[in-house]
């Protein structure tokens, strides 16, 4: 009985909140302690991936157009699953 | 023999262990496979670089061997992921895989270890016939048609190749397989047919069609080698190529897009190889030396991090026999370890500490150098992409969301093992990348541009440490936060493939309707028109010439005119029944040679 207990961990709503939590701190942790870390751009001293939280802001908002991308295109490419079976190759 | 076998190609060895497969019974077949791979890994490693052996076939010198270090870090991972799936194999019991992944993988090392055309044509057809057992082995109807499709595409990709290769010789009158330098017909053939196997857009629906359709362990194995040999001709071949950088970005992108769009998980895995072979292809066209060595880089780690990915979803469809994001969930309650080599993979795509982090370093670096600022961009952006679905979303929907109350057993040991080898790899090489740098072509120009050792990556320069974890956990979080988006359906994408599948079926029922409707009035015109106009023309055309014949007769005779009706019905009736008398017969027949006599 415990071990099945156990095994619920990840389906309680205390622990969707603690991993919520974990996520958005890791976030700002990282977002943080840029601050005190030297960095330069590699495009040059000032080239815009210098500045403060860009590869926070590239990683959000390459996955934001990848999905947001993903779900235009889907509109039009997605089909059943059965789409090709009656096709010969 | 041993010459043959140890001191040439090691491509031999692996199609000599093919040859006594069948011989074996039960675990001595399994341990003498996991045998040959270890043998050809030290064979290649003893390989001295510069190495060529030459074999005289008709007029030309074969160069057999041809060792350098780019063949060299392709022959290690070659030898290590082919020893790596014999493990995880160890539950097949079957000879036809076994031999097919014995040959399909010592063709791809003949590929990388000949230095001519010719023998680089036969390993490349070979390659593409045995991997095509792997997928025909699954025996539904579904991989026979995917295998069908598959081996087509290569035989046209192998023929487009071939075209090329005899062109080329033709031109130059050499076979030797060396970097192109002019831009011709019969180099773009053969880049053409290199970018087939390297799936590259808009040739790259063969993949995602046809692995996902293969058998457990056949999915491992030909996630490693048929674009990865593709990657590494293209190195040798074309480096440099501007129009590679393209090609290589949008390959990137697409991945990535698909793979979101994706329902089956080896599917997923399979548009993430499109992706990452996208990272290789680019470099390859920016073609530095740093470039080059981080395309054998990446492929090395590559083949590690997405073979180990495989192997996850291998052994849940081996315990549970799902395939789609929509039937499994939940099983992290009974799968942990699997859980946790899957994780390790899954970071192991960029995560630092894994592999992927250096590899992908020293990608962006050699991006950097050359000032490609778009591809530059791209390639991030496609970074971020693959951790949000190779890294994310392939675990959450197989290991977490939903429990669909799937209880399977954990995988066996022999898959565990396995996958704990490529684990240890993934975390291992990330700490200490020297042990990679230095098999690498251009090892010391790699070892003075990037750092090398713990403490140089992870401490002294942390920044990058930190921009990475940034990138990964933004990345992270716009998954959890667009969650609802995501959510699977039953669908499946169309993909370039729609070409030929939709396009065979309507050539076939355009040539069906245009063939039958020609056919429908061919009938119609001889057997309705034709035929019995015929029929009238030769019943009347001796019947009034009879009949004209008769009234002359008459005429002398001075008959009645209803004797000549009566005659004339007469005839026209022995006619119709073809029933003259024999006399009249011969007479008439007498009278038509006497007219051919005359004339």
């Amino acid at each position: 009985m415990s071990q099945s207990l156990n095994n619920e961990f990840f389906e309680k709503e205390s622990t969707k909140k603690l991993l919520w939590r974990v996520l958005w701190g890791l976030c700002i942790f990282f977002l943080f302690i840029e601050l005190f870390v030297e960095r330069h751009g590699h495009f040059g001293d000032h080239s815009i991936d210098s500045y403060f939280g860009f590869y926070g802001l590239l990683g959000f908002f390459s996955c934001l157009i990848c999905i947001v991308l993903s779900l235009i295109i889907g509109r039009f490419i997605k089909v059943k699953e059965e789409y090709y079976d009656r096709d010969i190759v | 023999m041993i010459e043959i076998l140890f001191k040439s190609n090691p491509a031999f060895l692996f199609l000599f262990g093919a040859l006594l497969i069948p011989f074996l019974k039960g675990h001595i077949k399994n341990l003498f496979a996991i045998s040959i791979p270890v043998i050809a890994f030290f064979t290649v490693h003893h390989l001295d670089p510069g190495t060529i052996k030459t074999l005289s076939f008709l007029h030309y010198d074969l160069q057999i061997l041809r060792v350098d270090k780019l063949s060299k870090v392709f022959g290690y991972i070659f030898t290590i992921s082919s020893f790596a799936a014999f493990i995880y194999g160890f539950y097949q019991k079957k000879s036809l895989e076994f031999i097919s992944i014995l040959v399909y993988v010592g063709s791809a090392i003949g590929v990388v270890f000949v230095g001519d055309l010719f023998s680089l044509y036969m390993f490349w057809e070979l390659m593409a016939v045995f991997s095509t057992f792997l997928i025909l082995a699954k025996k539904t109807t579904s991989s026979m048609g995917a295998a069908k499709r598959y081996i087509l595409v290569h035989i046209a990709g192998g023929l487009i190749l071939l075209a090329g290769i005899i062109l080329h010789i033709s031109e130059t009158g050499s076979i030797d397989f060396v970097h192109f330098t002019t831009q011709s017909l019969s180099t773009y053939l053969i880049l053409t047919g290199f970018l087939i196997n390297a799936a590259a857009i808009p040739f790259s629906s063969w993949l995602p069609d046809a692995y996902p359709e293969a058998t457990v362990l056949g999915g491992v194995v030909l996630s490693a080698y048929t674009s990865k040999t593709a990657v590494y001709t293209l190195a040798r071949g074309f480096a440099g190529w501007d129009i590679l950088i393209g090609i290589g970005c949008a390959m990137a992108i697409y991945g990535v897009i698909y793979a979101l769009l994706e329902n089956n998980m080896r599917r997923l895995l399979a548009y993430s190889i499109v992706n990452q072979v996208g990272f290789m292809v680019c470099v390859v066209g920016i073609g530095t030396p740093l470039a080059l060595s981080g395309a054998a880089a990446h492929a090395f780690c590559h083949i590690i991090y997405k073979s180990l990915l495989w192997m996850s979803a291998g052994s849940v469809i081996h315990q549970v026999g799902k395939t789609k994001f929509t039937e499994l969930g939940g099983l992290y309650k009974t799968m942990p370890l699997t859980l946790l080599f899957c994780i390790i993979g899954a970071l192991a795509t960029s995560a630092p500490l894994t592999i992927g982090f250096i590899s992908k370093t020293i990608i962006i670096l050699a991006a950097e150098y050359e000032h490609l600022v778009i591809p530059w961009i791209m390639l991030e952006v496609a970074s971020a992409g693959v951790f949000l679905l190779a890294g994310i979303k392939y675990p959450y929907f197989v290991f977490f969301n939903k429990d669909q109350g799937l209880r399977p057993k954990e995988a066996p040991k022999s898959m565990l093992l396995a996958m704990g080898f490529l684990s240890f790899l993934c975390i291992f090489l990330g700490c200490f990348p020297e042990y990679l740098y230095n098999i690498l072509p251009n090892a010391e120009l790699v070892k003075a541009k990037m750092s090398y050792t713990f403490s140089d990556i992870y401490i002294h320069h942390f920044s990058k440490v930190v921009t990475k974890m940034q990138m990964l956990m933004f990345s992270a979080l716009v998954f959890f936060l667009f969650l609802p988006l995501l959510k699977r359906s039953n669908t499946i994408s169309i993909d370039f493939d729609w070409f030929y599948r939709k396009g065979a079926t309507l050539f076939y029922k355009t040539m069906d309707k245009l063939l039958n409707t020609l056919n429908t009035i061919t009938t119609t015109a001889v057997n309705r028109n034709l035929l019995p106009s015929i029929y009238k023309i030769a019943l009347s055309v001796p019947l009034v010439m009879l009949v004209m014949l008769n009234r002359v007769i008459f005429l002398f005779k001075k008959s009645s005119p209803n004797i000549l009706v009566s005659e004339k019905n007469r005839i026209e009736m022995h006619l119709k029944a073809g029933s003259f008398p024999i006399g009249i017969s011969a007479i008439l027949t007498l009278v038509l040679f006497a007219i051919l006599f005359i004339l």
